[in-house]
């Protein structure tokens, strides 16, 4: 078996992992939107993707926090190749749960919801964001616990500010400037540019997703034993 | 319990700085930043992360300098984070590297861009200079502790030498002494040990007068034996003159005529010490004869409460010759400096040597 259906495994393995993945999409999709605008519960998905990932990504921590990681740094299994496999590994869990989220979106708003692949490719992004960010996050911790609580916390105010929990033409534009500079920004961002059919701003919000999830990967792949 | 205060490294001021150069740079975009300008920003962070985490060659920075560069000439706003380039070739010493971003900047100065791109330029070069200087220090320390470890393996080698030669000395004057018990008393203790038996069977059959004759010639063994032992127990003892004599030996035995003096008590001169006394002062009167033609050679040695002093002098130094020090004198500095002495050479109108030893921890 190689490392890529390890890692699948291993978190399919957890219950929680399998509810997370199926039924927690679901919800989410039965929150109505403003008349205007997409329905809300597509941009509140952007939630569930950063504590999916942060939940799914659970292992790469406990194998640094049970020294196992010093077991793989022995072995010819090289850093880039654990890492590769585990975070490709999550990022197909993830896209199942997008391709949930989108079949679902199908049955319960129909046509209300177009363009599911360019929607399919920004939540794939923005989830490969949010691996690299949990990964990032992560090395600054021993514990995963007191990892979790304090990444909870960030997280849900992040979510708040950036436009995810709140409809962006809700907050302050003044507030938009400063904003910009959280990564989960970028989500609701390319929703909207997608709705409005502004497919330059929607190709920027990936590549911005894209150019954050770099960082982060940088940061995060630092071997800390 | 005291902590280490943690050392602050050039890298460390150099994220410190990147961090302040883009901290000003996040000031000036966030009023007016779109899409565009903020992807060039994170780009710009992507660039120095890369080069942070993979081992590219600076030149490859170039490329994304160019880019940026080639931007900014359309769009001037993006000229902002043209310095922290310059300020990275600045920190890696390519001042030829940073002509794209200077040329960009000049497109389209600012007072702004100007001053940070003023500043990257000062401290990219203070820190460059800092890192070079730490490098040429690390090395000047790498090849001392490499110089302390040849010299502290040589040390060991002088004194497992100096041990064997120690036990070595021990040995001789242990058989030494066993020969001179042997050969002295054993003779005359086994006549009368051999002497007083024969003289108990006479005393047991009633013989009375042979065995008393046999007591008398048993007395006159042990005697014999006690006048043996107090001789054995005069050569065994070390003579007052043994280690000068031994000395003087060497010195007058020498190929050409030797004007001797010596000044100080020699008989408590550990074994150690007199052993390399006597060996550099033979090695030095080797090489005199080795490679000088002197007329006259003058031996001083002198003994202090704490030193002993050898002064070897000779007037036949051939000035046609460069000097040169050879392996008897280095081996011989080495071994005095492995007990603390020293060797120092003095040639002007004579070749001067001049050993010290200690006799003192």
């Amino acid at each position: 078996m190689n490392l890529y259906l390890f890692a699948i495994k291993e978190d399919i393995r957890q219950p929680l992992n399998i509810i997370l993945i199926i039924l927690l999409p679901i919800p989410v999709l039965f929150i109505p939107g403003h008349p205007n605008s997409y329905p809300f519960g597509l941009s509140l998905y952007g939630m569930i993707i950063i504590f999916s990932s942060f939940l799914l990504s659970r292992p790469v921590v406990e194998d640094r926090m049970k020294g196992i990681i010093l077991r793989i740094a022995a072995s010819p299994i090289s850093t880039l190749r654990y890492l590769s496999s585990h975070l490709l590994g999550y990022l197909s869990l993830l896209a199942i749960q997008i391709s949930i989220l989108l079949l679902g979106s199908l049955v319960i708003h129909g046509d209300a919801v177009t363009g599911r692949l360019a929607l399919f490719s920004l939540y794939l992004t923005f989830g490969m964001m949010c691996l690299s960010l949990t990964l990032a996050w992560n090395v600054l911790f021993k514990s995963y616990n007191i990892s979790f609580g304090l990444f909870s916390g960030l997280a849900s105010i992040m979510c708040l500010f950036s436009g995810v929990s709140l409809p962006l033409f809700l907050l302050p534009s003044s507030l938009i400037r400063y904003i910009m500079f959280l990564p989960t920004y970028w989500l609701p961002y390319g929703l909207d540019a997608w709705i409005n059919g502004n497919t330059p701003a929607f190709i920027q919000a990936h590549a911005i997703l894209l150019v954050y999830a770099c960082i982060f990967l940088l940061i995060g792949s630092k071997r800390r034993l | 319990m005291s902590r280490s205060r943690p050392d602050v490294l050039p890298r460390h001021v150099y994220w410190v700085l990147i961090g302040i150069q883009l901290l000003l740079t996040t000031t000036k975009i966030i009023p007016t930043a779109g899409a565009s300008t903020f992807f060039l920003f994170l780009y710009t962070i992507v660039s120095l992360l890369v080069r942070w985490r993979l081992p590219l060659p600076v030149s490859t920075m170039m490329i994304d300098t160019v880019l940026i560069g080639g931007i900014s000439l359309f769009y001037p706003e993006n000229t902002i984070f043209l310095p922290i380039f310059v300020f990275y070739f600045c920190v890696h010493n390519r001042p030829i590297f940073t002509l794209p971003a200077l040329i960009a900047i000049c497109n389209h100065p600012t007072l702004f861009t100007c001053l940070i791109l003023l500043g990257a330029i000062i401290s990219g070069y203070l820190l460059y200079i800092w890192e070079r200087q730490r490098t040429e220090l690390q090395d000047e320390v790498n090849v001392l502790h490499q110089r302390i470890h040849g010299m502290t393996q040589n040390e060991e080698h002088l004194l497992r030498d100096q041990y064997n030669v120690e036990r070595l000395s021990r040995l001789t004057e242990r058989q030494r002494i066993a020969e001179i018990l042997h050969d002295n008393l054993g003779h005359e203790l086994t006549a009368a040990h051999v002497t007083l038996k024969a003289s108990g069977a006479l005393l047991d059959q009633g013989n009375n007068d042979n065995a008393r004759l046999l007591l008398q010639k048993a007395q006159q063994r042990l005697g014999a034996a006690l006048g043996q032992l107090r001789k054995a127990v005069q050569q065994i003892e070390p003579n007052d003159d043994f280690d000068l004599k031994r000395i003087t030996i060497l010195v007058h035995s020498f190929t050409f005529p030797v004007q001797f003096n010596s000044s100080g008590n020699f008989t408590d001169i550990p074994v150690a010490i007199h052993q390399l006394l006597y060996v550099s002062m033979q090695e030095a009167l080797t090489n005199i004869m080795k490679h000088a033609t002197p007329n006259a050679v003058v031996v001083h040695l002198e003994r202090t409460p704490a030193i002993i002093r050898v002064i070897l002098e000779n007037d036949g130094l051939d000035r046609t010759q460069p000097m040169h020090v050879g392996n008897g004198l280095r081996y011989m500095r080495k071994r005095i400096e492995a007990i603390n002495g020293s060797l120092s050479i003095q040639h002007d109108k004579t070749f001067r040597l001049i050993i010290t030893l200690p006799l003192k921890e």
